[in-house]
């Protein structure tokens, strides 16, 4: 009878579906399910950290605090852009613009009842609190590096933390750029500068 | 056996829902805030799609498009070969997709090369469009617009679609799309190293028609790409849906013409006050919108004279 018995559990055991192999097999199915997706490459050139930070001549925390948007020729094209103005609450690289306010230039807008979208353009929103990797601040105006890339909204938790977030127009779609400071606090970010 | 059974179950609930993994562009607007004016906000919905507002659509029954003769002579690609491949992408998404026993309700018409080379939207019925699709690749202008002799800055992207609504209908009136031929390798044969137009095509074709990112992965419309990869060239079922979902049906004010907002144009129009098309036909050099900075000593000039 115990022949037989330990026969049986080895059946059981040499089985493909037998109760260990399926455990393991569900608890990795759920892992690899649960898994953000990723991808190697995004019709956005993913961009690293030291690469955001190599490319902006001025980073910092601030507030979006109005926006306007304006017929601008870019490049030889008349285009909607929409001018974001910022205050400046912490800076984290390059030089405090004095008293006056930030301008952060985004493709597309709204002019009456015309509009223009551009897919993968930041998306601010006034009142915001955000960090933003900027390309140049030297004359008071610049622009997002790499577009919604180099905005991180600010999120606060229930116990007030301000925690780092990706723009918006990344909740949106799928996001396969991980970045180290995304998900956590202030605190965290200014420790890589 | 009963594991088995547990297996699948838990598999299965964990997959995405296939229902709605697809998301249309809106008229939402992002800069305003939902406290302020929570109908014109943008939000994300349970799907990931970013909503409000009302969502766009073409008004026609027929949509037209041109390619800018010029190609891109950077990585070889005629205008001819851009222009085919756009009309196959259209007809992919236009007449290849079964939205319940009926096609959907937009066609299209290839209007030929452009001579312009601007993606520009005239919104005074005055001087006529195109729905352009171009290559801008121009690495002189690249190089010029590093600042401070400091490497260039670029949008990282490989192609823009820029798409001009009517933000109180969501009617949609142009849209021009530019590839970042400057930056990136294009071939309709890619290897390693370069993208598949024909995907990239494929993926703003789907903006083109009103569709936005969604998060599934294995969409057409998803921000993810690959080098090499042509996946993007057939839609999935989610795509299909999509745009079953905006033209499946005739849409409100839908108009029989191909012709673009106010007429269709090949050529550059003369200026216009405060809003030129600062373009000349002599010019060798493409225009460059993938890097902002690169335009920022425009912006200023502009900025201070518009203030």
């Amino acid at each position: 009878m115990q022949n037989s018995s330990n026969s049986l559990k080895g059946q059981l055991n040499s089985h493909p579906f037998n109760r260990r192999n399926l455990l393991s097999g569900c608890g990795l199915s759920l892992c690899a399910l649960l898994t953000p997706y990723d991808a190697v490459a995004s019709s956005m050139k993913p961009l690293s950290f030291s690469q955001l930070r190599r490319q902006s001549e001025h980073i910092c925390c601030a507030k979006v605090m109005t926006h306007k948007s304006m017929w601008l020729e870019l490049g030889g094209r008349k285009r909607l852009v929409t001018e974001h103005s910022l205050q400046e609450l912490e800076t984290f690289k390059g030089i405090k613009p004095g008293s006056a306010n930030l301008k952060v230039f985004t493709l597309g807008g709204r002019k009456g009842n015309l509009a223009q979208k551009v897919h993968g353009a930041a998306q601010i929103i006034d009142g915001e609190e955000g960090v933003f990797f900027i390309a140049s601040a030297t004359a008071g105006i610049s622009a997002i590096v790499g577009m919604a890339q180099g905005h991180f909204p600010l999120r606060k938790t229930r116990s007030l933390e301000k925690l780092v977030t990706r723009d918006h127009f990344f909740k949106a779609s799928s996001a396969p750029f991980s970045l180290p400071f995304v998900g956590k606090n202030l605190k965290h970010l200014r420790q890589m500068f | 056996m009963k594991y088995l059974f547990l297996f699948l179950l838990l598999t299965l609930s964990f997959l995405p829902e296939q229902a709605d993994a697809f998301c249309r562009t809106t008229t939402c607007d992002e800069s305003i805030s939902c406290d302020d004016a929570p109908k014109e906000c943008c939000r994300i919905d349970s799907e990931g799609c970013i909503v409000g507002g009302k969502e766009l659509y073409w008004p026609t029954s027929c949509i037209s498009f041109s390619t800018d003769k010029k190609g891109s002579v950077l990585r070889n690609i005629s205008a001819e070969q851009m222009s085919e491949t756009v009309e196959n992408a259209l007809s992919v998404w236009l007449e290849q997709v079964d939205c319940g026993g009926s096609r959907p309700t937009l066609s299209f018409a290839n209007l030929g090369l452009s001579e312009c080379g601007v993606p520009t939207v005239n919104s005074q019925g005055k001087y006529g469009n195109t729905n352009e699709w171009l290559f801008s690749d121009s690495t002189e202008q690249l190089l010029n617009s590093s600042i401070n002799n400091s490497q260039v800055i670029s949008s990282n992207t490989l192609a823009l679609s820029t798409v001009s609504f009517d933000y109180t209908t969501g009617e949609i009136f142009d849209v021009d799309v530019d590839f970042n031929s400057a930056e990136f390798e294009f071939s309709n044969n890619p290897s390693e190293t370069s993208f598949d137009l024909a995907s990239v095509v494929a993926h703003e074709a789907g903006h083109f028609l009103g569709l936005a990112d969604p998060f599934m992965p294995t969409s057409t419309m998803a921000l993810s790409a690959a080098p090499g990869d042509t996946s993007k060239r057939t839609l999935p079922s989610d795509d299909k849906q999509g745009i079953c979902d905006i033209y499946a049906a005739e849409l409100p004010n839908q108009t029989n013409s191909c012709e673009p907002e106010g007429g269709y144009s090949t050529a550059c129009v003369e200026k216009q006050s405060g809003c030129s098309l600062g373009y000349s036909a002599q010019s060798s050099s493409t225009p460059t919108l993938w890097f902002l900075l690169g335009t920022i000593l425009l912006m200023r000039r502009q900025y201070s004279r518009y203030g």
